[in-house]
């Protein structure tokens, strides 16, 4: 290699600080005059600088995220994030219940109508509303014993965390939050961006996908045209054909 | 207000949870980029990334602030780079998934890119990632520590610990097999 006949001090050190610009101002110059001097070494700095120019166009995924919603910087958490996991699912099928009750929600799928919901307002002039209204009562009675025993559990998960969180609220931070928790809200802030980019390359597919199809229904709308004009031409020409036919064979 | 993060760091100590979230906000990209570029695949990177700031956040009170916070960042990224590499025992190689379409990316991409610069650069990047690939551990960490996070010499020498001098013979060596990587390419 041609550098290797330059025997300038200490070389390779030189050139990298040079390269990246932390060299003194000594240095610097003696370097300087050096290479205008040394054609190996001017060489390899410009072939150095294009590593790096080559090298400052790699980017990283993380290049790719944006539009970050950081739940990590979310303020105090709600209550409900205190409530166990499993009396949220309770709560909320309690809800589901409640209000499938109260809108006498009936849901049917049939082979002939196939899936069918409807309310109990919906059916408030069919013949059967006072069959359904007795038993709809009937089974309200139960939702709301257990919804009150929920509300009480909730009421008293919710007093036991407000009393948790004043106590843990003096503590540092690096004891009030466990590692757990920690890990899952750093696991969110960085599946955020993967998600943002998901759901934006999501939107991007579907509307290439309606460009697609528009344009296929663009090429099929001219096609037919142009088969409409092939058949006109060909229904004109055949009737042409006949009538010739025709008269040949009456000229017969 | 921007606190800087040796003031974070002192009002996360103090119990300030939000002030952690905000130094988490602020280096988790610098992190995720050293630790794909180290080790070369993504979910690897997210995984080192998240057990970064996990160790950082049970270490916090440990911090005296010798060292800058990012310094101190870097170095439990590293550390859990070379553990990667290790139970791996193999060379990292950088990876563009195999599923990914250039054509795709393109979609993906706002504003429209032209097709032919697209290309160009997905296939410098497949030969950055491939020259990278060859170079030993601790240059290609000294050159990404350098040319993507911008640090000192020194800094760089701090966190390897080893001389300076080293680390500007690991930068000469490592440029230098790019040089001759990359030169195939041309």
């Amino acid at each position: 290699m041609a550098e290797q006949h330059c025997i300038y001090p200490d070389r390779e050190a030189v050139i990298v600080a040079y390269l990246y610009d932390d060299i003194d101002a000594v240095h610097r110059v003696a370097f300087e005059t050096h290479v205008a001097t040394c054609e190996p070494c001017r060489t390899e700095l410009a072939d150095l600088r294009g590593v790096r120019s080559t090298l400052a166009q790699w980017a990283a995924p993380e290049a790719r995220q944006s539009h970050r919603q950081s739940p990590v910087v979310s303020h105090q958490p709600g209550w409900w994030h205190a409530v166990p996991v499993w009396a949220q699912v309770a709560a909320a099928m309690l809800v589901l219940g409640v209000s499938a009750s109260v809108a006498n929600l009936d849901v049917r799928y049939d082979r002939a109508k196939g899936l069918s919901v409807t309310t109990g307002w919906s059916k408030a002039s069919s013949a059967q509303t006072p069959a359904v209204a007795p038993q709809t009562q009937a089974n309200a009675a139960p939702w709301r014993t257990d919804l009150a025993a929920m509300q009480k559990q909730l009421h008293e998960e919710m007093r036991a965390q407000s009393a948790t969180l004043a106590a843990t609220s003096t503590t540092p931070a690096a004891t009030a939050m466990s590692d757990a928790e920690f890990s899952r809200r750093v696991r969110l802030l960085l599946d955020a961006s993967d998600e943002a980019q998901r759901q934006d390359f999501a939107a991007k597919l579907v509307q290439l996908q309606k460009d697609v199809y528009a344009q296929q229904q663009a090429d099929l709308a001219k096609l037919y045209k142009a088969m409409g004009v092939f058949q006109t031409t060909t229904r004109g020409e055949l009737a042409s054909q006949r009538q010739v036919l025709s008269l040949a064979v009456s000229q017969r | 207000m921007t606190w800087s993060d040796e003031e974070l760091v002192t009002r996360s100590i103090g119990g300030d949870a939000e002030s952690f979230n905000q130094l988490v906000l602020r280096w988790e990209r610098p992190i995720y980029a050293l630790a794909y570029r180290v080790i070369g695949r993504e979910e690897d990177a997210r995984d080192v990334c998240q057990e970064t700031f996990l160790r950082a956040f049970r270490a916090l009170g440990g911090f005296r602030g010798q060292a800058k916070f990012s310094s101190w960042l870097y170095r439990i990224a590293l550390n859990l780079c070379r553990d990667w590499v290790r139970r791996q025992r193999r060379t990292p190689v950088v990876q563009v998934p195999e599923d990914v379409d250039v054509l795709e990316l393109a979609a993906a991409r706002e504003p429209v890119e032209p097709i032919e610069d697209l290309v160009e650069r997905h296939d410098l990047t497949r030969a950055v990632e491939r020259a990278m690939a060859k170079l030993p551990e601790e240059q290609r960490t000294a050159i990404i520590l350098k040319e993507y996070h911008g640090l000192t010499f020194q800094e760089i020498a701090d966190l390897s610990g080893c001389p300076l001098s080293t680390v500007k013979t690991r930068l000469y060596q490592g440029l230098a097999v790019l040089r001759r990587e990359l030169g195939k390419r041309e």
